[in-house]
């Protein structure tokens, strides 16, 4: 759906207006819960000082857990609510600057700005939080891939193998601009502004990136484990190359730290580096060659 | 234990103020003193209350959520900017990220305890083997929680197991279905809270005396009625041989040797040690044997044995021993006793009544001979009832057969009754074949439900006769 520019605003305005209430909403629930959790420490420490653990403690015990986890649900329901709308802001927005380069008007950035972007995208990608422990993480979120079928859309970021100009081939950091699931290929602009021309490309040479964040804290298999192999945005550049998970993020807002596949190292691999989870896809091997690091 | 897990949760606590750092953004978090998640399952009550939860405190709110405390205190004017959205979103991620953590530690916390409280009840109650079951059950079910329900690898040789214990469990006749059963409701119960298996278990207790009787049972009853008729082993009366305490000493010796005996040295000195042991023992005892013997060897040769002793020979007599006493060394020592017995007997020093019985009319025999009969009437009785059991088997077996035939065949007939019902709706006669056909299926019903009737009545109390349910006329 098109906005306009002032529906646009009236909206996120809207919505910012209800995060401002849930955040006061979230700050109630919390005061509400620590009372509970108080009260879990209190048993707890008086039941520790008996040495046995009788059935009506138990009970007690029950009961005091069964309030913090409802306290904690409560807590969540609203976390997750006002998540969700700085997501819907974050959509209004990627849906107007669509528009807005559709219109013609493209915005030129610089590349100091550019990678300032990327980043700030990895980092306020959503985040999944599993609903129950060990709940299948859905595609696209941390390290599980599309499925087969599935297509990116118009403004998706995408990794896109491209034929360079020496005929090399390269994985680049790419912007979908138009999905064609009759034919099964992608029109996809390179990030880099520099590179003014447009490819299009099969399917098969185009790996949607992550929509989602896994949280290692609750969903620690939705991520790549350490020593796979796989494609990762090389720090300050728009490409990605091979490389080996080092060590896994251990918190949400953390990245991957890979060691990338680079000849110009005596052992064959670059020192770590860190890679957020946006940037960081299962491999996909080229048949012909590659890419030279 | 409680005591000590106080101190290291404080430990723990700690630590983990420092150790959750990312990116010099705040998630610092502190974690409420509690005790830590013991994660014991295996011991029974173990689940005392022991989690650590992470909880960021209000009163850390402004260290570890700036932007989240700021806008708190912002009025509602102000509101919230474009400009605060990405750290606030961080932010919120952090108290979301804890609070899920948090609610599945105490979830889980739930679930330990419910499990030791049934542990408890069960314990009072119920029989010691279902509860054996269920604790593995149990187990099973939480172990996979511990590792971030990841692994799916323990859980075959979890239901190797929990077959042995389900079959020896319940009853004496291994039953496929039983097993089955069992399993399902293992892989069900995975998904399940640990109570809702209560079902299953019911129906899997129930299956072997319901289900059907297969051509397994019947083997099985085959197999144990043969193995009463091989009891050959359980009546062979071993000859008398040495005192059960001599052999056990022997074996001890032995033991002994072998435990203390060094990995390759000394062996052989050692080994030669015990056989020379064992023959002067054997020398001793198998030399005089018979209780008049010792008797009078001991009267008479009370220091010499003391003395013989400590010979460097080992010789138990002397040389310059009167020749009565060399006669006691000879091989057969039961005939000096006989002659002593006689001997004293003549003398009219004993009587001749007791030693008369004969030597193998001892007690031990008696009740060797007493448990054979006992062991041979209960193999019997036993056989009885297998046999009995395979008959009412094999008549079931016969029975199920004609069941599962008529059941076809009700089809059959159900299947020709629509369609005489079709044709008469469209006032089209039915052609000959199909009548014939109906007919035929009918008949065949009638026939087999005849067969039925006439089988002997079996005792379960399950009605024979299977009432015609469908009349078609045609």
């Amino acid at each position: 759906m098109p906005f306009t520019a002032d529906n646009a605003a009236h909206q996120i305005q809207e919505r910012l207006k209800s995060i401002n209430q849930l955040v006061h909403e979230i700050e109630k629930a919390r005061q509400h819960s620590e009372v509970n959790l108080n009260n879990i420490t209190k048993t707890q420490e008086k039941f520790n000082s008996e040495d046995k653990l009788s059935a009506f403690h138990q009970q007690k015990l029950k009961s005091v857990y069964s309030a913090a986890v409802a306290d904690a649900q409560q807590e969540e329901n609203l976390l997750r609510k006002a998540l969700e709308k700085i997501n819907e802001i974050r959509l209004i927005r990627n849906e107007r600057r669509i528009q807005a380069r559709n219109a013609g008007n493209k915005e030129t950035i610089r590349r100091g700005a550019l990678m300032k972007m990327l980043l700030s995208t990895a980092q306020t990608l959503p985040l999944y939080v599993g609903k129950t422990p060990g709940a299948k993480a859905p595609p696209l979120c941390g390290a599980v891939p599309a499925e087969p079928t599935y297509m990116a859309k118009t403004g998706d970021m995408v990794a896109a193998l491209v034929k360079g100009s020496e005929e090399e081939e390269n994985w680049i950091l790419a912007e979908v601009v138009h999905a064609n699931t009759t034919t099964n290929k992608y029109e996809v602009d390179d990030i880099d502004e520099e590179q003014k021309d447009r490819h299009t490309l099969s399917k098969r040479r185009v790996v949607p990136l992550p929509l989602m964040r896994a949280d290692p804290e609750t969903d620690p298999h939705a991520l790549f484990p350490k020593g796979s192999i796989v494609m990762a945005l090389y720090p300050q550049t728009t490409c990605f190359y091979k490389a080996v998970v080092n060590h896994l993020p251990t918190t949400a807002q953390e990245e991957y730290e890979v060691l990338f596949e680079d000849a110009t190292y005596a052992d064959g691999y670059s020192p770590p580096l860190n890679v957020p989870q946006r940037y960081v896809i299962s491999i996909k091997e080229s048949k012909k060659n590659k890419n030279q690091a | 234990m409680s005591g000590k897990g106080k101190q290291n949760s404080k430990k723990a606590m700690v630590k983990s103020g420092t150790s959750r750092e990312s990116g010099g953004k705040l998630s610092q978090q502190l974690q409420q003193p509690s005790t830590p998640l013991a994660a014991d399952h295996s011991s029974s009550d173990s689940s005392e209350a022991t989690i650590t939860l992470p909880v960021i405190k209000m009163i850390d709110n402004s260290k570890l959520l700036p932007r989240y405390t700021s806008i708190l205190e912002r009025t509602a004017e102000e509101g919230i900017t474009m400009e605060d959205l990405d750290i606030l979103q961080n932010e919120l991620e952090t108290l979301l990220s804890a609070t899920v953590v948090r609610s599945r530690l105490i979830n889980e916390e739930i679930i330990n305890l419910n499990v030791s409280e049934e542990k408890r009840d069960k314990r009072s109650k119920a029989s010691k083997s279902l509860t054996l079951v269920d604790k593995k059950s149990r187990d099973e079910k939480l172990k996979p929680k511990e590792l971030g329900l990841k692994s799916h690898s323990p859980l075959p040789t979890k239901l190797m197991k929990q077959r042995a214990a389900g079959s020896s469990a319940t009853q004496v006749v291994p039953n496929p279905h039983e097993i089955i059963r069992v399993e399902g409701s293992k892989l069900d119960g995975k998904s399940l809270l640990p109570k809702n298996d209560t079902l299953n278990k019911f129906w899997a207790s129930v299956e072997p005396y319901c289900g059907d009787i297969t051509s397994e049972d019947i083997k099985l009853l085959q197999d144990l009625i043969a193995h009463h008729s091989d009891l050959g082993e359980f009546k062979k009366i071993p000859p008398l041989g040495r005192h059960y305490t001599m052999v056990w000493a022997e074996q001890e010796l032995m033991q002994e040797e072998e435990a203390g005996r060094d990995p390759n040295n000394t062996e052989k000195k050692k080994q030669s040690d015990v056989t020379r042991l064992l023959s002067k023992v054997d020398k001793k005892s198998n030399g005089i044997s018979g209780p008049l013997t010792q008797r009078l060897v001991s009267a008479l040769l009370e220091e010499n044995v003391y003395v013989a002793n400590n010979n460097a020979d080992n010789k138990l007599f002397r040389d310059g021993d009167p020749p009565v006493l060399r006669d006691l060394s000879i091989q057969n020592s039961m005939n000096l006793e006989m002659r002593m017995h006689k001997e004293l007997v003549e003398q009219g020093i004993l009587d001749a009544e007791p030693q008369k019985k004969n030597p193998e009319e001892d007690e031990i025999l008696m009740e060797i001979k007493r448990c054979q009969r006992e062991l041979i009437a209960l193999s019997s009785h036993n056989e009885q009832q297998l046999k009995k059991l395979l008959q009412h088997a094999k008549d079931e077996c016969k029975r199920q057969e004609l069941k599962r035939k008529i059941s076809t065949v009700d089809n059959e007939v159900v299947e020709n009754y629509t369609k005489l019902v079709a044709a008469k709706q469209r006032k089209v006669p039915l052609t000959k074949k199909d009548q014939e056909k109906a007919w035929a299926s009918l008949k065949e019903r009638e026939q087999l439900l005849e067969q039925l009737n006439s089988m002997p009545p079996n005792d379960i109390g399950e009605p024979v006769v299977v009432k015609p349910n469908l009349d078609t006329q045609c």
